[in-house]
């Protein structure tokens, strides 16, 4: 329908103003274009980096081809498997969640009637995205401190239970780590879903509520198919990424302990960890552009698989 | 037509702004060029304008970057400076000054993007790496411009610094002459140690230090009984301790390697045996309550330090250390003891450094500031402490600070020869001739001099950082046993045995080009 309308106007525009049009709208991107071109396609020529010694003195086309050995130190490495799996793990849980939550905050918004009682839910919502996750390593930091100096744990000494070193037992990690990211991302994420439910045409509502359709009902045939396009979008862009951690959270908020490494350490944190001693440029562009070609080819892939179910969602 | 028009002037605005922006630049360089020149006739004095030009093409500009507390009244400082620096040397000293935190990662940016400067510091394990930095080509050799330009260097610093500084052969840094052994011992709080009537004169072992731990830990429940001067190398600091007795360091990052004492093979290993006991004990000290809960999840305790909350610390023991401790850790008065003797380690000079950039314009000019630096007093002082009325006053030969001034550098062997430096009120008169001369009476490594060179195997070391890091802190956990060996299985894997024959290999090749073997 929005398609139909747009035609409609589109047909009535002479040709000239189409193209004024167009220019102006170019001119409107051209700040962003230009910066996607210096930030984003002009550094792509570093990844010969990758396959090059680094010498300062002389250069970045000076230095001297080393073919595959910066690539070693990641691949060979004991620590590997784990890294990978860790960062694949906890980046799939990442995406699932925050996208259900997202998706149910919004929905929640979307039916409440008090407007200002919205405003009040998603401004504190969102503070959390605005925190800088140092900031947050030290917020967890105050709840889960050891002994009974942590909130929890005074909490939990209180109802009489033993204190629990948190900071010693890789296992509860995965778990604090998402609610972490949850606290810090929904609110952020729900306001691309709040955006797209309040772009549905208030007529489809009326429409099922005089035909008598129950919430869930109008939920399943008119809200999810609306907000479908938007959730394989953000999918799809997360997957493009699902290699790359979020180095802010497991850098800061398990706060570089050694022993919470088995379950969080990801391929950001190994990589600094190793070459911040080092400070090889080559290997770390190495790693990068590994983590860069991963994303590629699981967009690529993502995006046949919905295409091959949904032709109209995929996106290319 | 409306919208054409609106285009139009889009266009116009997007144009005009341009021409605004590089409009801007171009004023605010040439208001740059005016104030160098103006810069240039004050130092010139009142000579003509025809001998202006020529004189500004003289003072040639040095970048300088530098680690220490950043000062807010640097600018008067450096005019000062510059004042003297260009009647005498023809030189213009730009320093910059990075707090200890940024410095590394602004160091590895700036060499990394190939950005011009003149003189850096560099460390060998600390900030802003030697090693790493000459094998990436950062750094100048220095041999030559030294001959030619800053011959003053040769003559005031002794030819071991130089030595040790020598990587393949070359020298990539000028050392600053400074305390070159280390001498392991303890820091502790005056007054605490007279409220429990503790001997510490006669603290020989880590074990005599319990009955004076056990009193501050049952007594004093807001203090720590006992710390590290850098609470992040605390278990470090402790293996060390405990194996610099018997054995030589002989490098390595990522893992040390050790040689025996009195083996005559130089047989390198890591002794992981030993390095297990040692581990087990810190733990021991961790489970006895001297040391704090929080150990292990703590990223920066300088604010404990401040307030003095520790008892004690381990660390370096040197002439007028507890007045460096007064001023750090709270203004109590401090003693210290001993536990190890002298011992300069082989690469010992390569712990303060200032290395010239490969990216420098003026490297002549920038080893001769390197000179200056280290053999003119008058201008190393004032680098150090500021101006004398302004920033401190002189009584009785010690420096006096004037509080927020500005300008109080106070870390001379950041920049060069310490010996230079004028005493700090509080210092001990004859602290330098003091150390000299424990520096030339301690115990020397027999493999002074021998810098590993990781290229060959640094998959491997990238690789045992990441492992060292994991096990940080072993020694505290209840598993220690099942740990450890995971950590030399992992070690293993990551190729310690390959760095291993490495460093042997390159050991062997210098023993033999010294003739000691």
């Amino acid at each position: 329908m929005a398609i139909e309308k747009k035609g409609r106007t589109e047909k009535k525009k002479s040709r000239r103003s189409t193209r004024i049009d167009n220019v102006q709208l170019f001119i409107l991107a051209l700040p962003a274009i230009i910066l996607l071109f210096v930030f984003c396609y002009i550094p792509i020529g570093g990844v010969i980096l990758a396959f090059k010694k680094f010498k300062v003195n002389l250069g970045i086309l000076g230095s001297p081809w080393s073919g595959l050995d910066n690539f070693r130190f990641f691949f060979t490495s004991s620590d590997a498997w784990r890294v990978i799996r860790n960062t694949l793990g906890m980046n799939f849980l990442f995406i699932v969640f925050t996208t259900l939550c997202s998706v149910l905050f919004a929905v929640i918004m979307f039916n409440l009637r008090n407007r200002r009682m919205v405003k009040l839910y998603q401004t504190t919502t969102l503070m959390p995205s605005f925190l800088s996750w140092v900031v947050v390593g030290y917020m967890v930091y105050a709840l889960l401190m050891p002994g009974e100096m942590g909130l929890i744990n005074q909490v939990l000494t209180l109802f009489g239970a033993e204190p629990v070193d948190w900071y010693a037992r890789a296992a509860y990690w995965p778990v604090i780590l998402l609610l972490v990211k949850l606290w810090h991302g929904v609110g952020y994420n729900s306001l691309f879903y709040y955006a797209s439910l309040m772009g549905i045409d208030a007529s489809f509502f009326e429409a099922a509520q005089l035909d008598g359709a129950t919430k869930s009902q109008q939920f399943s045939y008119i809200i999810l198919p609306s907000l479908k396009p938007v959730i394989i979008v953000m999918t799809l862009l997360n997957i493009g990424n699902i290699f790359r951690a979020d180095f802010g959270l497991f850098f800061n908020v398990p706060r570089n302990v050694g022993v919470l490494y088995p379950t969080t350490d990801v391929v950001d944190t190994y990589v600094y960890r190793a070459l911040t001693q080092l400070g090889d440029v080559g290997m770390s562009t190495a790693v990068g552009l590994v983590q860069s070609l991963v994303g590629f080819v699981l967009i690529l892939i993502t995006n046949l698989v919905v295409r091959r179910i949904d032709p109209e969602s995929a996106l290319f | 037509m409306a919208k054409k028009q609106l285009f139009k002037s889009l266009l116009a605005g997007l144009l005009a702004g341009t021409m605004l922006l590089s409009g801007c630049g171009q004023q605010e360089t040439g208001g740059a060029q005016e104030k160098e020149k103006e810069g240039a006739s004050e130092i010139a004095g009142s000579e003509q304008a025809e001998t202006d030009t020529a004189k500004e093409e003289e003072i040639i500009p040095v970048r300088w970057i530098t680690a220490g507390t950043p000062q807010t009244g640097m600018d008067a400082v450096l005019a000062e400076v510059n004042k003297i620096l260009g009647e005498r040397y023809g030189l213009n000293l730009q320093l910059e000054i990075y707090d200890y935190g940024s410095y590394d990662e602004k160091m590895n940016m700036i060499i990394s993007s190939g950005e011009a400067f003149d003189v850096c510091f560099t460390t060998q394990s600390w900030l802003n790496k030697y090693q790493p930095n000459v094998s990436r080509g950062a750094f100048l050799p220095l041999d030559e411009l030294i001959e030619a330009n800053a011959p003053g260097l040769k003559n005031i610093l002794p030819e071991f610094l130089f030595e040790q500084a020598r990587v393949e052969g070359a020298v990539y840094a000028v050392p600053n002459y400074q305390i070159c052994y280390d001498s392991f011992g303890f820091m502790m709080r005056k007054d605490l140690v007279e409220k429990y009537e503790f001997d510490w004169e006669n603290v020989k072992t880590i074990e005599d230090m319990y009955p004076f731990w056990d009193a501050v830990r049952d007594n004093e429940p807001d203090l720590y009984p006992v710390g590290d001067l850098s609470i992040q190398a605390f278990e470090e600091d402790f293996v060390a301790i405990n194996m610099i007795g018997d054995y030589y360091s002989a490098g390595g990052s990522g893992v040390s390697m050790y040689i025996k004492k009195g083996d005559d093979s130089y047989t390198v290993d890591w002794f992981p045996d030993l390095v297990k006991e040692y581990k087990s004990a810190f733990g021991e000290l961790y489970r006895r309550g001297y040391i704090r809960d929080d150990i292990i999840t703590l990223q920066d305790d300088s604010a404990d330090v401040t307030a003095g909350k520790y008892a004690s610390r381990l660390g370096i023991v040197k002439p007028g250390g507890e007045i460096e401790q007064k001023l750090q850790a709270g203004g109590y008065d401090y003693v210290q003891v001993a536990l190890t003797k002298p011992f300069i380690n082989a690469l010992a000079s390569r712990a303060a450094m200032n290395a010239v950039s490969s990216s420098s314009e003026h490297p002549e000019a920038a080893i001769k500031m390197l000179e200056v630096m280290n053999t003119d007093v008058e201008i190393y002082n004032m680098i150090n402490y500021g101006i004398e009325g302004t920033n401190y006053t002189m009584e009785n030969g010690f420096v006096k600070e004037i509080p927020d001034s500005g300008y109080f550098f106070n870390s001379g062997w950041a920049l060069g020869n310490q010996f230079n430096a004028y005493l700090v009120e509080g210092q001990k008169e004859g602290v330098w001739e003091e150390t000299m001369e424990i520096n030339n009476n301690a115990e020397v490594s027999p493999i002074s001099g021998f810098s590993f060179n990781e290229e060959p195997v640094s998959t491997q070391m990238a690789q045992m950082s990441s492992v060292a890091g994991e096990y940080k802190f072993a020694g505290l956990y209840d598993d220690f046993e099942a740990r450890f060996e995971e950590y030399r299985t992992k070690m293993e894997q990551a190729g310690v045995e390959e760095y291993k024959a490495e460093v042997q290999r390159q050991l062997d090749e210098w023993l033999k080009a010294n003739g000691k073997k």
